[in-house]
C-alpha cells in the first residue's frame, strides 16, 4: 500500500515534540512531561497501527482504544495546567463521564470492526469545548501575554486537530467506503492537521520557561 | 463513486475545513484579545508608574519633611529629606521610633503628642528638637500631623508634615539677645547721660560759686581796702595846706585813679554777682541786664524773646543768660557796635538764640586759632552750649557785624516733669 508523502511528514512531525521533550527532559513540568508521555504513546500508537494496516491486518480495534487512551491523556493534560482545583478535581468526573458513553457506544451502536464515528467525535466534541472554555479563562489574565506559553500551543493544537478530525470521524464510516483514492485524498487532511497539531505541541514543549496556564481547564 | 456520494465529499470537506478556519479565527479573535487587554494593561501601568513618579518626586523632592507613622510612633513612610536631616536613609528610619531621635528631657513632650493623638481626631501642632545621634547637630521642627483612621478596620496612621525651623530658632533667639543687649546699652547711655547732665549742672553750680566767691573777695576785700586808701586819701589832702601843689596834684590823681579802680571792680562786680534766674525767671532777669549794659554803653540793645523759654531747665537758662552776657561784652569791648538785635525763638523741639550787631565784624576762621587771644570767650560759650547738648554757631564778616546762634534742646524732663538734679542745685 502506497501512502501520499503527507502521511510520512505525519509520522516524522511526531518526532518533533518528541525531540523537543527529549532535549529539555530536565526541565518539563508536570503538565507537560505528561504531554511528551502524550506524544510519545500517539507515535507508538501511530506506528502500530501502520504496522497492521501494512499487514493487511484490521487496525479500527486499536484506533478505538487509542480514542479512549487519547482523550484520558488530553484531559489530565489540561487538569495539571490547571490552577484552580476545581477544574482539577473536576478532571476524574469528565473522564468517568466518557468512559461511559464510550462503554454505552461501543456496546449499543459501534462494534470494534467498524470506524468509531460516534465515541470519536464525542471525544472531540468534549475536548473542543473544554480547550475553548481554558482559552477563554486564559485570557482574563495579562501578564504574561498568552502566545509565549505551553498552554496556548497546547491549546491550540488540541483545538486544531479535534475540530478539524471532528467531521472527519463522524463521516468515517461513510469514507471508508469510498475508493482509495478518495479515501487518501480525505486522510490527507487529516495527517495535514495532525501535523499541524504536532507542531504546535512542539512549541508547547518549547517555550521557556515552561509556565502553568494562570487560570485553568477541566 | 457516484454523483451523490462526490456533493457529500466535498460538503464534508468543506464543513471541515470551515471548522478549521472557525477555530483559526476564534484563536486568532482570543490572541487579539489579550493583545488588547496587554495594551490597556500596559498603558494603566504607564499611568500608575507616570503617577507614582510624580508622587515620588512629590513627597521627596519637597523642602519640608513628610512622614507617615503609626499610633505608637513608629516611622511607616518618610521622605528623602526628613531622612536626611536625621542622617539616614529612608529604609532605614523605617519601623524605628520617633522617640529615638528625641533628647531625654523632651520625651515627656512626645508622650503627650501621641496620647493626643491616641485620643484625639484632631491635629496636632508643635515644635520639637531632634538628634540623629546622641551628640549629633540638634534640628529644631515645627509639625503638624494628623491622624488617619482607614476603613475596614485597618490599622490607624498619622500624617504629618514638618518644617526645619533651627536657624528660624537660633535666630530668634540671637535677636533676643541683642535686643536684651541694646536695652541695656540703652540704660547705661541713659544713665551716663543722667551723670553727665548732673556733672555739667555741677559745672555750673561750681562756676557759679567761684563767681560769687570771687565777688566777695573783691567787695569785702579789694573795694573796702580802696575806699580805706580814698579816706585815707582825703585826710592826707586835708592836712596838706602847704602851697606845694605838687604834692597835692599828684594826690588828687591818686584819688582820681582809685575812684575809677573803684569802678572798675564795681563793674566787674556786677557782671560777677551771683545769677537770681530761678527766682526772677531768664527773660526778666535778660531785661535787667540788657538796661544796664545800654546805659553803660550807650549801645542800642532789643531783644524779642519767647516767653516758652522759662521751661528750659536751669543749667540751660543759665548757659543762654552767659551766651547773651557774652556777645554784649565782646560787642561792647571790640566790635564798635551801635545795635545789637536778640531774638529768642521756641521750635517744637528746641529754643534757637540768635544775637547780632552791628560791628566791624572778625575773621572767624583766625580769631579761633589765636590761642591766647579774645577768642575764649568763643571758646567758652561753645564749650557751655556743647554741655546742655546744643548746637552753637557764629558767623562774622569784616566791617558787616557779627552773628551768633545757639540752639538748646528741650527735653523730656524740660516739658513734663521738674528735673531732679535742678532741685540739687537749690540747696545753694
Amino acid at each position: 500500500m502506497k501512502l501520499p508523502i503527507i502521511a510520512y511528514i505525519e509520522l516524522m512531525s511526531n518526532l518533533l515534540p518528541i525531540a523537543a521533550g527529549v532535549v529539555r527532559r530536565r526541565a518539563l513540568r508536570p503538565e507537560m512531561r505528561a504531554l511528551f508521555a502524550y506524544v510519545v504513546f500517539s507515535f507508538g500508537v501511530e506506528m502500530f497501527t501502520l504496522y497492521l494496516a501494512f499487514n493487511s491486518v484490521n487496525n479500527l480495534w486499536a484506533l478505538h482504544l487509542y480514542t479512549i487512551a487519547e482523550f484520558i491523556f488530553i484531559v489530565i493534560i489540561f487538569s495539571r495546567f490547571a490552577e484552580m482545583a476545581a477544574y482539577r478535581n473536576l478532571a476524574p468526573l469528565v473522564i468517568v463521564v466518557y468512559s461511559v458513553i464510550w462503554i454505552v457506544s461501543k456496546a449499543l451502536v459501534e462494534s470494534f470492526e467498524q470506524f468509531d464515528q460516534y465515541s470519536s467525535p464525542a471525544a472531540n466534541g468534549l475536548l473542543i469545548l473544554i480547550a475553548l472554555r481554558a482559552l477563554f479563562l486564559a485570557t482574563q489574565t495579562v501578564e504574561p501575554a498568552i502566545w509565549r506559553t505551553s498552554f496556548f500551543w497546547f491549546t491550540t493544537a488540541v483545538l486544531f486537530k479535534y475540530a478539524g478530525d471532528f467531521t472527519l470521524y463522524l463521516f468515517g464510516e461513510w469514507f471508508i467506503r469510498l475508493g482509495l483514492a478518495d479515501g487518501m485524498a480525505v486522510w490527507s487532511l487529516h495527517w495535514t492537521i495532525n501535523a499541524i497539531a504536532n507542531t504546535g505541541f512542539f512549541f508547547a514543549i518549547l517555550c521557556q520557561p515552561p509556565t502553568p496556564a494562570p487560570t485553568g481547564s477541566s | 463513486m457516484s454523483t451523490a456520494d462526490t456533493g457529500t465529499y466535498w460538503i464534508v470537506l468543506m464543513v471541515t475545513g470551515m471548522t478549521l478556519l472557525l477555530i483559526i479565527a476564534v484563536i486568532g479573535s482570543v490572541v487579539l484579545n489579550q493583545r488588547n487587554r496587554i495594551r490597556h494593561h500596559q498603558e494603566k501601568i504607564d499611568l500608575i508608574l507616570k503617577g507614582e513618579r510624580r508622587y515620588h518626586d512629590l513627597f521627596h523632592g519637597v523642602s519640608d519633611i513628610v512622614y507617615v507613622h503609626t499610633l505608637a510612633g513608629e516611622i511607616v513612610e518618610v521622605n528623602q529629606r526628613g531622612a536626611g536631616l536625621l542622617h539616614s536613609t529612608v529604609d532605614q528610619l523605617r519601623s524605628r521610633n520617633i522617640g529615638e531621635f528625641l533628647p531625654g528631657k523632651y520625651r515627656t513632650a512626645y508622650a503627650e503628642y501621641l496620647r493626643r493623638l491616641n485620643t484625639s481626631p484632631d491635629e496636632a501642632r508643635g515644635i520639637l528638637p531632634f538628634r540623629s545621634k546622641e551628640g549629633g547637630p540638634l534640628a529644631i521642627l515645627e509639625f503638624t500631623s494628623s491622624p488617619y483612621h482607614r476603613a475596614s478596620g485597618e490599622e490607624a496612621t498619622v500624617r504629618g508634615i514638618a518644617r526645619d525651623v533651627t536657624d528660624h530658632i537660633l535666630l530668634a533667639r540671637s535677636l533676643r539677645r541683642m535686643e536684651q543687649k541694646t536695652k541695656g546699652l540703652l540704660l547705661t547711655s541713659e544713665l551716663a547721660q543722667k551723670k553727665l547732665s548732673i556733672l555739667s549742672h555741677s559745672i555750673l553750680q561750681m562756676q557759679e560759686e567761684d563767681r560769687r566767691r570771687i565777688g566777695r573777695e573783691l567787695h569785702d576785700e579789694v573795694s573796702q581796702l580802696l575806699v580805706a586808701i580814698g579816706v585815707n586819701l582825703d585826710v592826707v589832702r586835708g592836712m596838706l595846706n602847704s602851697p606845694n601843689g605838687q604834692v597835692k596834684q599828684r594826690l588828687d590823681d591818686t584819688k582820681q585813679i582809685t575812684e575809677n579802680i573803684l569802678e572798675r571792680v564795681r563793674a566787674v562786680l556786677k557782671e560777677f554777682r551771683s545769677l537770681d534766674i530761678e527766682k526772677k525767671g531768664l527773660i526778666p532777669s535778660l531785661r535787667a541786664y540788657i538796661d544796664e549794659y545800654s546805659t553803660r554803653t550807650g549801645i542800642d540793645v532789643r531783644m524779642a524773646e519767647d516767653d516758652l523759654a522759662e521751661i528750659l531747665r536751669y543749667d540751660q537758662k543759665i548757659v543762654i543768660y552767659r551766651v547773651v552776657q557774652e556777645c554784649l561784652t565782646n560787642a561792647a569791648r571790640y566790635s564798635k557796635a551801635t545795635k545789637i538785635r536778640i531774638l529768642m525763638q521756641c521750635q517744637s523741639d528746641d529754643l534757637s538764640l540768635e544775637v547780632a550787631d552791628d560791628g566791624v565784624g572778625f575773621d572767624v576762621e583766625r580769631q579761633s586759632q589765636d590761642v591766647a587771644g579774645n577768642h575764649l570767650g568763643i571758646v567758652g560759650m561753645r564749650e557751655r552750649v556743647n554741655v546742655i547738648n546744643g548746637k552753637f554757631s557764629i558767623e562774622s564778616t569784616i566791617g558787616r557785624g557779627t552773628r551768633v546762634r545757639a540752639s538748646v534742646p528741650f527735653d523730656d524732663g524740660t516739658i513734663n516733669q521738674p528735673v531732679g538734679i535742678n532741685d540739687t542745685f537749690e540747696t545753694d
